[in-house]
């Protein structure tokens, strides 16, 4: 009998790896404002460990060759232009006003351009996908992490058999975390996009699932998602060094 | 937690509009229109729901709901304040407070949304002398299912195959308010899993199929109200 778990996740698709390094001609950018990384509300508990991550991607962006408008000036530059505006949420529902967060993200943009030299703009965030597993591995955006459960030859044996009830569920979905990196240029337009998978959010113990306490907090999976994610952006938005 | 306030159309005059009970040791219960998140927490998951099930909640389920709510009060002797009554003030108040979500962080502002509740129970006991307020919900909750069935907030349901794994169901649940805002009993009732295995595997139901089934409805909403009604029975009206 197969077996397998029911974990249904809301899936936040990134374009295919290499489709925005494809383009022809990269484009030539000295100053990048980098926003914090953005984390999904059910998650906020961890905005400290996702602190480091922003860190490790200015790093990164630094050693590639480009200018970095820091995350605190750029987040100060977003949080002067909301509450300019009014903010975007609906105070009776709760729920994102679509047209009133885009003209804040296009004053934002305005000002990172004219106050601060920014040729483009990126946003990071921590993205909630379903990962599927098979045999006791996950893999998504580029990387792949065990779920705990069982696999391999001992799953392939006793598939179909009484004794198959001793085993932990072998597929299905589960959730995972990614890095999304997005790079918009000061007219709007979606210059580069790409996602790298950090680790998955609940691991099996016992068969049951239980949540991973610190999803963020190993920095060799960190730097893992910040590669993955920035890897292919000096191809598609070229360090113009020395402007 | 996202909220939805449908609108409360008048169904089923001759139910809802009752006269006001003769009998002055009749409690009035104010009801509320049972309300259906768009999305929640679940096993660390988001589950959002589908489009298709908002509008059968909108369009015909939550009218069932309501009414069995309704008959299941009245049957305990309760006199029922129909919903558009607690809406009404509902919706005065909040305006009141132009919405109770920051406009810049999307954030439920606690102070406000209980400003808003005592405010409600208040006008709700002077306005039309209701001793309670119930105000139901359908919620999301993660279910472990395993030998081949599920069992939550006191029903069960069949998965049709032997598994073991975890998902999510539905349940209604119905918390009863005092006239000074503070909630005094509340009962859960479980309505429908959302995972099946007609082919042996773990599948989502079609999310249009959550509220079809009246048998399944009306003992989600008798488990519901046992405990607010064994409250009631046993308690004084607030006078």
């Amino acid at each position: 009998m197969n077996r397998c778990i029911a974990l249904l996740v809301v899936c936040a698709g990134a374009p295919p790896a290499d489709a925005w390094a494809a383009q022809a001609t990269p484009s030539r950018v000295t100053v990048v404002a980098l926003a914090p990384v953005e984390v999904p509300r059910d998650l906020a508990q961890h905005g400290l460990a996702v602190t480091r991550l922003t860190a490790l991607i200015a790093t990164t962006l630094r050693d590639s060759g480009y200018a970095v408008v820091p995350p605190e000036t750029t987040l100060a530059v977003w949080v002067r232009t909301r509450d300019a505006l009014g903010g975007f949420y609906d105070t009776y529902t709760g729920k994102v006003i679509p047209t009133k967060r885009d003209s804040i993200i296009s004053a934002t943009r305005l000002a990172l351009r004219d106050g601060f030299g920014a040729d483009v703009w990126v946003r990071p965030s921590i993205r909630i996908v379903a990962a599927r597993f098979e045999g006791g591995r996950a893999r998504w955006d580029g990387i792949d992490d065990a779920t705990g459960g069982t696999g391999g030859p001992l799953a392939f044996l006793l598939q179909g058999t009484v004794w198959s009830a001793l085993l932990t569920p072998t597929s299905g979905t589960i959730a995972g975390a990614s890095l999304h990196v997005a790079v918009d240029d000061m007219d709007g337009r979606r210059l580069y996009e790409r996602a790298g998978g950090i680790r998955l959010l609940a691991h099996l113990v016992q068969g049951e699932w239980q949540a991973v306490t610190n999803p963020f907090g190993d920095p060799s999976r960190n730097a893992t998602a910040v590669r993955l994610a920035l890897d292919s952006l000096p191809v598609v938005v070229a360090p113009r060094r020395g402007r | 937690m996202r909220r939805r306030w449908p609108l409360f159309p008048i169904i089923g005059l001759a139910l809802l509009s009752a006269p006001a009970p003769t009998d002055p040791h009749t409690k009035t219960i104010a009801l509320s229109s049972i309300e259906l998140p768009d999305a929640a927490l679940v096993d660390s998951n988001w589950i959002r729901l589908d489009a298709s099930a908002r509008a059968t909640f909108d369009s015909a389920a939550h009218h069932w709901l309501d009414s069995l709510i309704t008959v299941g009060l009245r049957d305990a002797g309760l006199h029922v304040l129909p919903s558009p009554i607690a809406a009404g003030i509902w919706r005065r108040l909040v305006d009141s407070v132009q919405g109770f979500y920051d406009p810049l962080t999307g954030a439920l502002v606690e102070e406000e949304y209980r400003a808003v509740v005592l405010g409600t129970a208040r006008a709700l006991r002077a306005q039309h002398g209701a001793d309670a307020w119930v105000r139901p919900r359908v919620e999301l909750v993660p279910v472990a299912f395993r030998g081949g069935s599920v069992q939550w907030d006191g029903t069960s349901e069949g998965l049709g195959a032997r598994l073991k794994g975890r998902s999510s169901a539905t349940s209604i649940v119905v918390e009863l308010i005092d006239s000074t805002g503070m909630p005094r009993a509340s009962g859960r009732g479980g309505l429908k899993a959302l995972v099946h295995a007609p082919s042996g595997r773990p599948e989502r139901v079609a999310w249009t199929s959550i509220f079809v089934d009246q048998k399944r409805n009306h003992r989600a909403v008798t488990l519901a109200l046992e405990t607010v009604i064994e409250y009631l029975a046993g308690g004084e009206p607030q006078r």
